[in-house]
């Protein structure tokens, strides 16, 4: 088996917290990783730190082969966070452009794709502080997905949508696995929907560390 | 891409989000204006030392206000992450940073200076005047950048702020100062200008190389 991400000996202090503790894990290649455990239990912290938004205080992550604080290993990675965390004084398309401005072999018709499954085209003018939470979500996102990257991280990713833009983020989901990438999701709760028909690997965060608690690959 | 192609992004994003927050700009400039106003009607008789000496504290007054725009508004409105995740360094970061923070502190310096020609009438502006105020401006603005980075983790960022700035600034100050002293004697003042540039790129030099660290969580 591949693996897109090794994970060892990783801890993390936060103030005066430490929040993981030795958590040694391997994140299989186009699969969808899903790590649950109850609020508070580091599942955003460690996803933060699998981004390379934050660095662990202790231990080794390599992405692809990269550090995840590395611009190689960033192209390589899309992440939603739990926040918004779009400019609210510009609109939904200057966002978009600001983030492309950054990758400069970007497929255009992949963005519009993903405007399109996520329905963000009927926004595309308005300022991000004149739409909904749901809206944010969706274009936060579009956002990580703009530049067609291998790893997908997703924190709660059907938290404060509809029908529809749950449905859209399955979609996504799905679609990203089927062209071979790797998506990660944290949740207090499994979606059996969301596992459906797709290669899945299950890990626990309890106690400060991350346990592999089965799946279906 | 390049890291000139970098900055150019970051700023151009900075620049439209501080024109979508005029209600701040307009701010910034109506203190200057105003601390002008009140020190003509105060100080009739003020000489252009006098008058040059209020520029800088006002300049490094508005420095402190400046400093919670930079790296701390991007953590308090999580946009911070927006940035983390893209494939940059956190040198470029600090850097486009520092230049979006000198052209505002800039544009206060200016805003005192003109208020001052026009309100006292008692600032002779010549060539030694405005390489100070462009050394000092470049200066304070590295200053700020820096500590807006250093304290954008601390809940105490608000007592931090003056009390870091006031320690760092110390040294441009007391330079400034003997600038003054002599420009009021018609010395030369080449010295004082030199170390003014040698100590914006030293600190500069300093800032970035430890922008890896500070810019971590």
């Amino acid at each position: 088996m591949q693996y897109s991400i090794t994970v060892r000996n990783i801890w993390k202090m936060l103030g005066y917290k430490w929040i993981l503790k030795d958590v040694s894990l391997d994140i299989p290649s186009s699969c969808l990783t899903y790590i649950y455990g109850s609020n508070g239990s580091g599942k955003s912290t460690f996803l933060k730190i699998l981004g390379g938004l934050w660095k662990p205080t202790k231990g080794k992550i390599h992405i692809l082969g990269y550090p995840p604080t590395s611009p190689v290993a960033k192209k390589l990675v899309g992440i939603v966070v739990h926040e918004n965390i779009l400019y609210d004084e510009l609109t939904v398309i200057e966002n978009i452009q600001f983030h492309l401005g950054f990758y400069s072999s970007y497929n255009e018709s992949w963005v519009k794709e993903i405007l399109g499954l996520l329905g963000i085209n009927k926004v595309i003018n308005k300022k991000i502080r004149e739409l909904s939470f749901g809206w944010k979500r969706r274009i936060n996102i579009a956002r990580a997905l703009l530049h067609s990257p291998k790893i997908l991280i997703i924190d709660e990713p059907l938290t404060g949508l509809d029908d529809a833009g749950r449905a859209s983020v399955k979609r996504i989901i799905r679609y990203t696995i089927n062209r071979g990438g790797t998506v990660i999701v944290a949740s207090p709760e499994i979606d059996k929907e969301l596992i459906e028909d797709i290669d899945h690997v299950f890990y626990k965060v309890s106690g400060k560390k991350i346990f592999l608690q089965g799946g279906f690959l | 891409m390049s890291f000139l192609k970098k900055l150019y992004l970051l700023l151009q994003k900075d620049f439209l989000v501080e024109l979508r927050r005029s209600y701040e700009i307009i701010s910034i400039i109506a203190f200057p204006i105003v601390a002008t106003v009140i020190f003509s009607i105060l100080n009739p008789q003020a000489s252009t030392m006098n008058s040059l000496s209020f520029i800088l504290i006002i300049s490094l007054l508005a420095t402190l206000f400046i400093t919670t725009t930079s790296f701390i508004r991007e953590y308090e409105k999580t946009t911070i992450y927006y940035l983390r995740s893209l494939p940059l360094t956190a040198a470029t970061l600090f850097t486009a940073k520092y230049l979006y923070t000198f052209f505002i502190v800039l544009l206060v310096t200016l805003a005192t200076t003109g208020s001052m020609v026009i309100f006292s009438g008692f600032l002779e502006i010549n060539i030694s005047i405005l390489a100070l105020l462009l050394l000092y401006t470049a200066n304070l603005a590295a200053i700020s950048s820096f500590v807006s980075a250093l304290t954008m983790y601390s809940e105490g960022k608000y007592v931090l702020i003056p009390l870091i700035t006031t320690v760092y600034s110390f040294p441009i100050i007391l330079l400034s100062s003997s600038v003054i002293n002599k420009l009021s004697i018609y010395e030369e003042i080449y010295w004082e200008l030199s170390i003014l540039g040698l100590h914006l790129i030293a600190f500069m030099i300093f800032a970035v190389f430890l922008s890896e660290i500070i810019i971590e969580e």
